[in-house]
């Protein structure tokens, strides 16, 4: 018990006198609300504007960082209705912002939305009916050695859930995620490194959606978003990546 | 210093009821309250720590007044309200199986994360610490006053020392770190899912017999051990968040004390909480499960129970009893979610406590605001915690109220029919 109490004590003072460099909050904002080429989102500290970020459909975008604290992050369409988020980043921070859905003009978060956010709070998610949401993704994560976490999130609103398929090139182990609904992301799967080939499938059907070959290093958070290609159909799905190293 | 002439010192009292509250609670509970309640998570346990107060008052006084272990089954049985005992002992049972399932699944998740072990091994070591648990208590070994002290001080200490550490690094943008804040109201839906965190406190009632001049020292002792665990609770939260961020309790709820503790110091933080959290949340298995068996033989004995359950082995330990609840709680824990384990376990845990303060109303003759005040904050969380349910997972609402309706109801027909 002493010894147990002493050891913590050196841990807490050899902790106490590392000076930790911290690293500014990163964001990456991400387009995916269908039938928009591109779209303009603001990011505000209080009423100062810190940042106007361009971005195209289907692309993630370039790191910006922040200053600790509460911002604002909203985008405005053409015909002026606004959606707006207000999210908090701190020290050591790295997320992705991600705007999904569908651009019709429905802006007002629905009803079953607004309930499950009171009584659930930052784990409440839901389809909104597909209308306009700022959704956002924390990219802390831990790994073993020799591998990669890889998740998914369904940005296709409208559509059946999918089920992911992956296969190593060489060893043929097999990871799945089954039952992905939009809007959600999966949780984080520990993969080898190595070549790994993707098949995406509509649930509960044998219609291929996608197939994808994906080279994954080491230490690497991967987030595969499956979203339409707007130029060739609802089902014609696209996926892209985004990597976070440790 | 905890036992003397086999009987529990106001040390050992107080170690046990902090540590049966600590045992298991903050390890599990942390993520779900942050999720909710954001930046105002502290409230979450001070509200809640309020109910727990109330009805720590209440326990001890009914205790005192009746001079009988037993809790509140025992209570119910000398205001000879037979009918609700019953109703409530097989209330109790479930949410002791509840509970007892959160810290095989907390000790899975602690463990594992420890070697990035998979899914699988989190299950395998979810059922494999209760087989332990359950053999040891078949063979006699099952209250360990003494160890249980040694554990829950050492718990007690690493908690202190997270907590003093992470507001010593006071980073409020942390407290929201990663989604959006909460309004203050939120703090009551925070704590009404995570009201079991406080519920280890009343398993001293069952030990009153063994407790030294108990008219003299366990009113003080408990709500000083309560008292305590609220701060503990209230430091832990905001010293682990302003270390970890609130995205990252929150994602990593199963195991954020770990998540935290490796956000300050690196590795040691990790094996540090991971002995830390193995540790207290074995203790608390097998605490829960000792008296969840010998509850329910003294409810077999008076007929509440089939007489199935007051059979003992040769080491006088109710062996079905182990058997049964042990099993039930490692398939609760191998299947559930930890939100929905953790809620269907506060709501009962809200609705025994609920009725120990009216029993305790009824009773008391001068102080009647203290159990007032805790059926007042229990019956707002409770009716947070049935709202959240009902949004959010109505099945499992549908599932614990048809549950309660076959222990009040169909309960007694069972029972007819068996005897």
């Amino acid at each position: 018990m002493k010894y147990f109490a002493v050891i913590i004590a050196v841990l807490v003072i050899i902790a106490g006198c590392k000076e930790k460099q911290k690293q500014l909050p990163v964001i990456k904002v991400s387009q995916f609300l269908v039938f928009n080429d591109s779209v303009n989102i603001r990011i505000m500290k209080g009423e100062e504007l810190t940042e106007t970020l361009y971005c195209a459909y289907g692309s993630v975008g370039t790191p910006v960082y922040l200053e600790p604290g509460l911002y604002t992050f909203s985008y405005r369409d053409k015909n002026g209705q606004l959606l707006s988020k207000r999210y908090g980043v701190a020290n050591d921070g790295s997320y992705n912002l991600v705007l999904s859905g569908f651009s019709d003009g429905r802006y007002q978060e629905t009803t079953s939305n607004r309930l499950l956010h009171i009584v659930e709070g930052a784990e409440a998610l839901t389809a909104n009916n597909f209308r306009p949401q700022l959704l956002i993704e924390n990219n802390f994560f831990t790994v073993a050695d020799k591998k990669s976490k890889l998740r998914f999130r369904n940005l296709i609103p409208g559509v059946y859930p999918v089920d992911i398929t992956l296969v190593n090139a060489v060893s043929k182990d097999t990871l799945r995620y089954n039952h992905l609904k939009y809007p959600h992301l999966t949780a984080s799967k520990s993969l080898e490194s190595g070549n790994w080939h993707i098949e995406v499938k509509l649930r509960g059907t044998k219609k291929i959606l996608k197939t994808h070959s994906l080279e994954i290093g080491t230490k690497e958070l991967i987030t595969g978003y499956l979203f339409p290609d707007i130029k060739g159909g609802f089902l014609h799905i696209t996926l892209e990546f985004d990597k976070v190293g440790k | 210093m905890s036992k003397s002439n086999g009987q529990l010192s106001p040390a050992g009292v107080w170690a046990l009821a902090a540590g049966g509250m600590v045992g298991g609670g903050i390890y599990t509970v942390l993520g779900v309250a942050i999720a909710v309640a954001g930046q105002w998570t502290w409230f979450s346990f001070l509200f809640t720590g309020i109910i727990a107060l109330c009805s720590a008052y209440s326990y001890v006084f009914l205790s005192n007044k009746f001079s009988k272990s037993g809790g509140a089954f025992a209570f119910l049985e000398k205001v000879e309200n037979e009918s609700l005992a019953g109703g409530l002992s097989w209330l109790l049972i479930l949410g002791y199986i509840l509970t007892i399932s959160v810290y095989a699944y907390a000790f899975g998740h602690y463990i594992s994360f420890s070697f990035h072990g998979s899914t699988l091994i989190i299950r395998i070591l979810a059922a494999a610490i209760l087989l332990l648990l359950i053999g040891l208590n078949l063979l006699g070994v099952g209250k360990l006053t003494r160890v249980e002290i040694v554990i829950v001080s050492l718990n007690l200490l690493v908690l202190l020392i997270l907590g003093i550490y992470g507001v010593s690094n006071w980073d409020q943008p942390q407290l929201i770190a990663g989604m959006e804040p909460r309004p203050f109201w939120s703090g009551i839906f925070g704590g009404a899912a995570i009201f079991m965190a406080f519920e280890g406190f009343q398993l001293l009632s069952y030990e009153y017999d063994k407790i030294k001049e108990p008219g003299k020292y366990f009113m003080p002792v408990l709500l000083l051990a309560v008292t305590f665990v609220i701060l503990v609770y209230i430091l832990v939260a905001l010293g682990a968040t302003f270390l970890g961020g609130a995205a990252n309790m929150i994602n990593f709820k199963q195991i954020a004390l770990s998540v935290a503790a490796m956000k300050a110091i690196g590795t040691p933080g990790i094996i540090v909480m991971t002995i830390a959290a193995g540790l207290a949340t074995a203790a608390a298995i097998n605490s829960t499960l000792f008296s969840t068996s010998n509850l329910s033989r003294k409810i077999a004995d008076k007929n509440e129970l089939p007489k199935w359950f007051d059979h003992t082995n040769s080491h006088d330990v109710p062996d079905r009893a182990v058997i049964m609840w042990g099993t039930l709680a490692a398939v609760f824990a191998v299947i559930g979610s930890l939100s929905s384990l953790v809620e269907a376990a506060s709501l009962v845990f809200l609705i025994t406590f609920g009725i120990v303060n009216w029993l305790a109303y009824k009773e008391e003759g001068s102080k009647k605001w203290i159990p007032i005040i805790g059926i007042a904050f229990g019956a707002i969380t409770a009716i947070a915690l049935l709202f959240r349910l009902l949004i959010a997972r109505p099945w499992s609402l549908a599932f614990l109220l048809a549950l309660m309706f076959i222990i009040i109801f169909v309960r007694p027909y069972i029972l007819k029919r068996i005897s």
